[in-house]
């Protein structure tokens, strides 16, 4: 099921946040690692992704890095400190929210 | 696919940035068509297929153009802009004090102020990286240019040989090009990262070829003052683990024999008359009296046809006025070094190191000659005092600080390199 664009949006920091909190990754390896994790809810498309990995570099929240793999050039990114304090508000923050939608749809848990 | 990232890079303006962009989008790209080949597509549909995934290139590149454009350090620039303003203000004063200097003092001043902050724009649009690649070369070039200049052709001011003429534009001081060693010594020590106890033996090697054309002209506190600033920067390159040798070890032999080998020169100089009968006088009477503040002058004092600002100021207008001009510098320093810390890539923070110790141990020297801590030599307070050479020096210096800032978020981190060593011995790492 197509899930609506502004929901996905808010999200996805924190989702590459939380990605690149397990292990350093380049950017083709994160969309398809966000795709396999959501069971393909997540088809992030790479003119998305891009500017929003440097936007969060910029912030500081992440850093980049070349590495040589089998003859070509990678950029690799790995969280920063303040990275992880971003994602952990956001986290807590996700569950403040998914709890509240929760609650008010009468699901269960 | 090559549609594709040309309708992305025409939206990006920066040259760098769009070099980046495309390595990156290109690297994905491939990445996917591979993936979708190993799927069982043809060539043509896996390539059309990579590319619709990729999303709008307009939008794409409008989004990354927003977010990667050159940096203007404007506080930096408002600062050098306002301390520039200051030292024709300063140098006018001095001028007009003194009848004998006349107004082609403040005239000059003027030229070599405006001539200098060209110049540091020019470069501050260069992109710094270049240094990275030709260092080594630059600094050979120049170190022969000056050697021969100084050996064959000098030109006489004053008494010393360290002159140039320029022309068009008059006499240039060799010292002050001297200066330019640090910012290429960084260069150097980048161009060596990663080559262990070898690389940093050839970094040593550089960094003894400036000290020693300082030393033969002779201006015996450049020598010392390149050897310190070099020195530290090469201390922090083994301390950051570019050349994987025990940092301890290397670090405590270096500046062990530095220390020591100043004073048994000293001591041996002047024993075996090694150095000018001026010299010896020199460092016999200052031995004496090292450590000893007399504070900042009462009195105006005019050496060589000059005044130092500080001195001029604490005379004049008191100790106030001249410790918060000297603060303005050191702020400027400091911002210098704030700007080398926030650097991702190695070579930008190391050439804004080399840039901001420039100034700050010249601001702190040139205090400490004017508090009478230490002896009379040839620091100078970047861009305050009136040597229209070390003026030029210090904007280029500055040019370069403000291009280190302007890439910073278009140059990327070096890859993370391991380096193995053949054989190990001595202080290296196993």
């Amino acid at each position: 099921m197509a899930i609506s664009k502004t929901m996905v949006s808010g999200s996805m920091t924190m989702l590459l946040l939380k990605l690149l909190s397990e292990k350093d990754m380049y950017g083709y390896e994160m969309i398809s690692t966000l795709r396999q994790r959501s069971q393909n809810v997540f088809e992030l498309k790479a003119g998305t992704l891009y500017p929003l990995l440097h936007t969060m570099e910029e912030k500081k929240l992440l850093q980049s890095y070349e590495q040589e793999i089998q003859g070509k050039m990678r950029k690799y990114y790995s969280i920063t400190r303040e990275g992880r304090r971003m994602l952990s508000e956001k986290e807590a923050e996700w569950r403040e929210y998914a709890g509240a939608v929760t609650s008010v749809l009468g699901l269960e848990g | 696919m090559e549609e594709y990232l040309q309708k992305v890079l025409e939206q990006i303006r920066c040259k760098q940035a769009r070099k980046m962009v495309e390595e990156e989008l290109r690297g994905h790209l491939e990445e996917q068509i591979s993936d979708n080949l190993l799927e069982g597509m043809d060539r043509d549909e896996a390539v059309k297929r990579a590319v619709e995934d990729m999303g709008s290139p307009v939008e794409t590149g409008i989004s990354l153009d927003a977010l990667h454009r050159p940096q203007m350090c404007w506080s930096m620039i408002i600062l050098i802009g306002f301390i520039s303003f200051l030292g024709i203000v300063i140098q006018t004063v001095i001028g007009k004090s003194d009848g004998t200097l006349g107004n082609s003092h403040i005239i000059r001043y003027i030229f070599h102020v405006v001539l200098g902050f060209g110049l540091m724009l020019g470069v501050y649009r260069l992109d710094y990286s270049f240094l990275g690649k030709y260092a080594k070369f630059l600094a050979g070039l120049g170190g022969l240019f000056l050697f021969l200049q100084a050996e064959f052709f000098p030109v006489s001011v004053n008494g010393a040989n360290s002159w140039i003429t320029l022309p068009g534009i008059g006499t240039f001081s060799i010292s002050s090009m001297l200066y330019l060693a640090i910012p290429l010594y960084g260069g150097i020590l980048y161009q060596y990262y990663g080559q262990g106890i070898r690389g940093i033996g050839k970094c040593l090697l550089w960094l003894l070829i400036p000290v020693y054309l300082a030393y033969r002209m002779p201006h015996l506190f450049q020598a010392g003052f390149l050897f310190l600033v070099e020195g530290v920067l090469l201390s922090y390159a083994v301390w950051k683990g570019w050349f994987q040798v025990k940092r301890g070890v290397f670090l405590g032999m270096f500046w062990g024999i530095t220390l020591a080998l100043p004073a048994g020169i000293a001591v041996l100089g002047v024993k075996l008359h090694w150095f000018a009968p001026y010299q010896i006088d020199r460092i016999q009477y200052y031995l004496g009296r090292l450590g000893h503040i007399s504070g900042f002058s009462t009195e105006v004092i005019r050496e060589n046809g000059r005044y130092d600002v500080v001195q001029f100021l604490s005379a004049s207008y008191g100790v106030i006025a001249a410790v918060v001009v000297v603060a303005m510098v050191l702020i400027l320093a400091m911002k210098g070094l704030h700007v080398a810390k926030k650097q991702k890539n190695q070579l930008g923070m190391m050439i804004g190191y080399a840039g901001a110790l420039f100034f700050l141990f010249m601001t702190l020297f040139h205090i400490g000659e004017a508090a009478g801590f230490f002896p009379g030599t040839t620091s100078f307070l970047p861009f305050l005092s009136s040597g229209g050479s070390n003026l030029l020096v210090s904007y280029v210096v500055l040019g370069l600080l403000l291009s280190v800032y302007r890439y910073q978020n278009l140059l990327p981190a070096e890859q993370k390199k391991t380096v193995v060593h053949k054989r190990t011995g001595g202080f290296c790492k196993s």
